[in-house]
């Protein structure tokens, strides 16, 4: 298994356009940022703003990595050979897994290193507090990306193909489904469950905002933990006896 | 046979409602090379996937590699090309780069030694740039990393020239009879098959119909040809049994006349 997570790691890291949009990220983050100073902004306030451009940053993070990890995979069929020379169906679900959650992690620390070399480029620094809230945030948006990742999973090792998964993971990610079930809410019969209240997306922003103000939300992290057990139990079992085509 | 490092019982599969494997039963021996035949659609790539783990089935019991080895334990002893798993932002090298690290082999010079084999030791081109039959070079080289001890080639010179073909014809023998690998091999061209495999398969109406050899061939089909310096003489003192034959060799009965005789006799069977 551990020799499918490094060959991937190795050809994702070859891949031109992956890294084309990396550093366009980073350039588009050179630009907000310096285009806020001309424009007068106090340098305290960068700081402050760091938190929305990561969320910005980690939804493109988690799009590019998505294509980066399963499309390659599923157009070259490579994991067909994986499977072939005798790597389990659940270990290649799991590798998958883990190498999103290592690119992601490497993009994340990536773009928080290069934020806050702007800080301290454009302002005064930042104050060990700031840092903190930096690194939290960073940590947070790591973690949905896993997490949005994980569910869309199911509908991509079902399909063989990244195409509606990658619409699962952007209407995840822009909440489109959270406001959904909001709206189910609204619907008589339904406001007594009380749906909303039990989307992963819902426990995210408890735990994000809980962990900002130094607390953790346990009953947030459970809920977390618990899509996540179930996301991946369903990708293998969908995936456990799936028909494979070259 | 040797000791069997293949075998399928009574497998069957099917798609939805259809049945397309119905009871294979079918022995790979050590050292052997085998050849897979049938029509589209027969069955024989559904064999090849439920060999490699990428098909489920229904009934029956598969065992692969050694005795008492897990199925997963005898499928790292193979080497197969049955699709182009290729990414195609990579050249050749960096397609077997990853598949040597993917299967786990330390030889760094393993990658050159088999671009050597299969001629692309000089290409730099990127995979999507590659003709068809670079592109089923590759798939042949990456199934010979690692020096595999069995070798399944689904239909592997599709698209080749007919160098390329004598090329491949001439590695699986190399293979087969110098290094002792057991070779599976598909083939539609019935004449080319012929010439490389020892045993053959014929997939028809979801089963094995038959396993043939290459003397089985020989004795279906006994043709005689005679050299003689006079033909219209020769054919009337033969006639009177009086001239002497100066050449007689036996040939074996075309492999592919035979299949179509049989298929033609299964399906009225």
């Amino acid at each position: 298994m551990l020799n499918y997570l490094a060959a991937d790691i190795k050809r994702i890291f070859r891949r031109i356009p992956r890294l084309i949009v990396i550093l366009l990220l980073a350039l588009i983050l050179l630009g907000v940022m310096g285009v806020t100073r001309l424009m007068g902004g106090e340098p305290a306030s960068y700081a402050n703003n760091i938190g929305t451009y990561i969320g910005v940053l980690s939804f493109a993070v988690g799009l590019t990595e998505l294509l980066a990890v399963f499309g390659d995979d599923f157009r070259a069929k490579s994991m067909q050979a994986a499977i072939g020379i005798g790597i389990s169906r659940p270990q290649v679900v799991v590798s998958k897994l883990l190498e999103m959650m290592l690119m992601s992690a490497i993009d994340l620390v990536f773009f928080g290193v290069v934020a806050v070399a702007l800080v301290g480029a454009f302002s005064a620094g930042l104050d060990a507090g700031q840092l903190i809230t930096i690194v939290l945030e960073l940590l947070v948006e790591w973690i949905r990306i896993i997490s949005f990742t994980n569910l869309t999973m199911i509908l991509m090792f079902f399909m063989q193909s990244t195409g509606l998964g990658t619409l699962l993971y952007l209407a995840l990610q822009i909440g489109f489904l959270n406001l959904a079930i909001g709206a189910m809410a609204l619907v008589p019969g339904f406001s007594n469950l009380h749906i909303d209240s039990f989307t992963l997306t819902t426990f995210l922003d408890a735990f994000k905002e809980a962990l900002l103000a130094g607390k953790c939300d346990f009953s947030a992290l459970l809920g977390i933990l618990v899509y996540f057990a179930a996301g991946l139990t369903a990708s293998i079992l969908v995936f456990r006896k799936r028909e494979l085509e070259f | 046979m040797e000791e069997p490092v293949i075998e399928l019982h009574g497998i069957r599969k099917s798609y939805g409602k259809k049945e397309v494997l119905k009871g294979i039963d079918l022995s790979i021996g050590k050292g052997e090379l085998f050849g897979l035949i049938g029509r589209n659609g027969a069955g024989k790539t559904t064999i090849f996937k439920i060999i490699l783990g990428l098909s489920d089935y229904k009934d029956g019991e598969l065992r692969i590699g050694r005795e008492g080895e897990s199925i997963e334990e005898g499928r790292k002893r193979i080497g197969f090309f049955i699709g182009l798993n290729f990414f195609p932002y990579l050249d050749a090298r960096g397609n077997l780069e990853y598949y040597r690290t993917l299967k786990n082999i330390p030889d760094r010079g393993e990658v050159d030694r088999v671009l050597k084999v299969i001629g692309l030791d000089t290409e730099k081109g990127k995979f999507s740039t590659f003709s068809l039959g670079m592109k089923q070079r590759l798939g042949i080289g990456n199934a010979l990393l690692g020096n595999p001890e069995i070798l399944i080639l689904d239909e592997p010179v599709n698209g080749l020239d007919p160098q390329g073909i004598a090329d491949v014809r001439h590695l699986v023998q190399t293979l087969n009879h110098d290094y002792g690998m057991t070779v599976i091999i598909s083939s539609h061209i019935l004449g080319e098959l012929q010439h490389t495999a020892h045993r053959f398969g014929i997939v028809n109406n979801g089963v094995i119909a038959k396993v043939v050899t290459q003397e089985d061939l020989m004795a279906a089909d006994r043709t005689v040809r005679l050299r003689v310096d006079d033909l219209p003489r020769a054919k009337k003192a033969l006639q009177d049994a009086g001239v002497p034959i100066l050449e007689e060799t036996q040939e074996a009965g075309s492999l592919e006349e035979y299949y179509f005789h049989l298929l033609e006799e299964t399906d009225h069977a």
